[in-house]
């Protein structure tokens, strides 16, 4: 302000007035239980050489992300991930099909850990860098964003067949959540809510400090061998159209040639990957693209995890694509035929390589790990 | 104004700024309270000539190219989101309703389908949407649209009028495969006595964001309708669940609408829009005899 203040009684005395005045006036709607500690923004990490992270959708009443990070809000949503409470027999957590070890996936190829004990239709899949996920969540896309997705698994019949109704009496009864939710969004429990922490708990989830990014981000140039430096250039060129850039994924949906037979239109169309969303016959039998990061310990593979081990799926990709008119035209690397060529002493670096991405700290994170433990 | 007021005066505008969002919210509201009225809008189901009721059988002739069957149809459910609700005046000036979005249901008691615990929706009867904070005026038009406009439907947790989860064409008692909203549900039964089986069950859905674009529907009210202190308003629509069944003329083969049937989607709510839907009656109510 270019106003001189001169040292004048009168003009301090006012100034303390309006000042107090107008914090006052003020006070009325600041007396949120929320304490100013809690209201700061949860510091997200931005890894360098990562793109920019998705933010929650905008809100249309204030124009801004409707699900901002906050310390309290991850944090209630890591407890929500790890307790069973949320399913209807309150014994199936998220955190039993997404296991931290194993890059939050499950080990198994379709897993039968819900409330029924049924099979599921799919693999569950690893939950790495969902905060840079903007294409849709599950393997096809049919969720636009980790908000909506959140009530997939919470309500499925298979999953945690969870009531909502019910979801939001049992959390309402219980102290601890109460506190919780007031600490995170000034409100009681609700299923909105549990949503919305969830997500934030998961957009936590960053994995980038593997190998790969030490010598990536110059911190550690010897982090990686010479095996794994050409892995490096031979997946880049290979599979980087999908495992594209430092995700490692570009989060898109592509038929990989896994299958050659999509008139299986049964269970709402699971078999069809993308084209049950958005009904283009170009995206039959198209799933998403899943991360490389943690590859190592995230087998088995695919959508419905029918490879289980990483050599399958580079043997897949050498030698069975299957040749349809949907087979991703990127695959065709080998005199346009389908097929990826690759020599045996090509693949052992390229799995040397994917070792490198392989990333303890997240793995072992302790804020990722269950706040009951 | 010399250095020192000007000084003041600045002060006090960034104090005001600063509290700003508090004092606009508290001033809309005063506004709002002296210069609002209110809308009942009523959404009357019926069939054909009759009464709309569940459980029911009613007799249909179906007429197609292969020939003349009766059928009958019994329902269960009747559902659909009215939002984006907007008043046209007689100036032609359409003053859109902030937050509305409204579930209109008639349904059974529904056992939800994904449960361990045998968790029921419970039987529900809604037809009158009560509208409130309409400016005073003179209004000529209504318009509306059937389902719920894509930033909300992409994402269940934003919450706005009735939308939630928690009602029932979110996910609280009917999966949708890619989490969003049902926009009209239309379900029951059809009995065919040269059928076999002699009954199938009957699943008309709508959604999607693709089809809320032409979703809307403008209803022109017979004469000014008048919304002030003295008067709040009333709009009766008629919907007639027998015209609807005429959105495929093969409902026995297409007794299962939804996503997969994209065409007969749109039919389906075209249907509703353009033929069930349609205008009977407006009036100001005098707010004492209220």
């Amino acid at each position: 302000m270019s106003v001189k203040l001169r040292s004048k009684h009168i003009t301090g005395v006012f100034v303390l007035l309006v000042g107090l005045f107008g914090v006052l006036s003020c006070s009325k709607d600041d007396d949120l239980p929320i304490t100013g500690e809690e209201e700061i923004p949860f510091a997200f990490r931005q890894p360098v050489f990562f793109p920019k992270a998705v933010e929650s959708a905008i809100d249309p009443k204030t124009g801004l992300p409707s699900n901002p990070l906050t310390k309290t809000g991850a944090e209630l949503g890591r407890r929500l991930f790890y307790d069973p409470i949320l399913s209807a027999n309150k014994q199936v957590s998220c955190a039993s099909c997404h296991h931290q070890s194993k890059g939050f996936s499950d080990g198994v190829a379709i897993t039968t850990a819900g409330v029924s004990g049924k099979p599921l239709e799919r693999h569950s899949p690893t939950l790495i860098n969902l905060a840079w996920t903007d294409k849709g969540l599950f393997w096809d896309g049919g969720s636009t964003n980790l908000e909506s997705q959140a009530f997939g698994p919470l309500t499925h019949a298979d999953e945690m067949g969870m009531y909502l109704p019910v979801l939001v009496e049992r959390l309402r009864a219980d102290a601890t959540y109460v506190e919780l939710f007031h600490k995170a969004f000034g409100e009681l429990p609700s299923e909105h809510r549990t949503a919305m922490a969830l997500s934030q708990f998961q957009r936590m989830l960053i994995s980038a400090d593997a190998p790969y990014d030490l010598y990536r981000r110059g911190e550690q140039l010897d982090a990686l061998s010479a095996d794994q430096l050409r892995g490096l250039n031979l997946v880049r060129q290979k599979c980087g159209s999908c495992h594209a850039g430092e995700l490692f994924t570009d989060n898109d949906f592509h038929n990989n040639g896994i299958d050659d037979d999509f008139s299986d239109g049964s269970h709402e169309g699971i078999y069809w990957g993308r084209y049950r969303i958005t009904y283009n016959p170009l995206d039959l039998g198209a799933f998403k693209t899943p991360t490389l990061r943690n590859v190592m310990v995230s087998a088995p593979y695919m959508h419905d995890g029918r490879f289980k081990t990483i050599d399958e799926v580079l043997n897949h990709y050498r030698f069975d694509i299957k040749d349809t008119p949907v087979t991703a035209s990127v695959l065709y690397q080998n005199n346009d035929r389908a097929g990826i060529p690759m020599t045996d002493k090509e693949v052992e670096d390229i799995k040397s390589f994917l070792n490198a991405l392989t990333d303890e700290t997240f793995l072992k994170n302790r804020e990722f790990s269950s706040p009951f433990k | 104004m010399n250095k020192q007021n000007l000084f003041f005066a600045a002060l006090a505008a960034l104090m005001f700024t600063s509290c700003e969002k508090t004092e606009i919210k508290e001033v809309e509201k005063i506004v709002y309270a002296d210069q609002a009225g209110s809308l009942a809008l009523t959404f009357d189901a019926r069939y054909g000539e009759s009464d709309f009721e569940l459980n029911k059988r009613y007799p249909y002739q179906l007429v197609n190219a292969s020939g003349t069957y009766d059928l009958d149809f019994e329902f269960n459910r009747l559902r659909y989101w009215v939002s984006n609700v907007k008043l046209v005046d007689k100036d032609n000036k359409e003053h859109a309703i902030p937050d509305s979005y409204y579930l209109v249901e008639e349904t059974n008691e529904i056992v939800v389908p994904h449960l361990v615990n045998g968790e029921k929706y419970p039987a529900t009867k809604r037809e009158e949407v009560m509208i409130k904070e309409i400016p005073f005026g003179e209004y000529k038009a209504i318009k509306f649209s059937i389902g719920v406009d894509q930033k909300y439907n992409d994402n269940i947790t934003l919450t706005a009028g009735e939308l939630g989860s928690l009602n029932g064409m979110g996910v609280s008692d009917g999966w949708m495969w890619f989490t969003s909203y049902k926009f009209l549900t239309l379900a029951g039964t059809i009995h065919w006595a040269d059928g076999a089986p002699t009954s199938k069950a009957m699943s008309w859905e709508t959604g999607s964001n693709e089809l809320f674009d032409g979703a809307e529907k403008t209803i022109e009210l017979a004469t000014l309708l008048k919304v002030d202190a003295q008067n709040s308003a009333k709009i009766t629509l008629d919907v007639n669940v027998k015209e609807l069944l005429s959105a495929t003329d093969q409902p026995w083969t297409n007794n299962s609408i939804s996503q997969s049937k994209k065409e007969l989607m749109i039919a389906f709510r075209d249907t509703f829009l353009s033929k069930s839907l349609t205008f009977k009656e407006a009036g100001s109510v005098s707010v004492e005899a209220n």
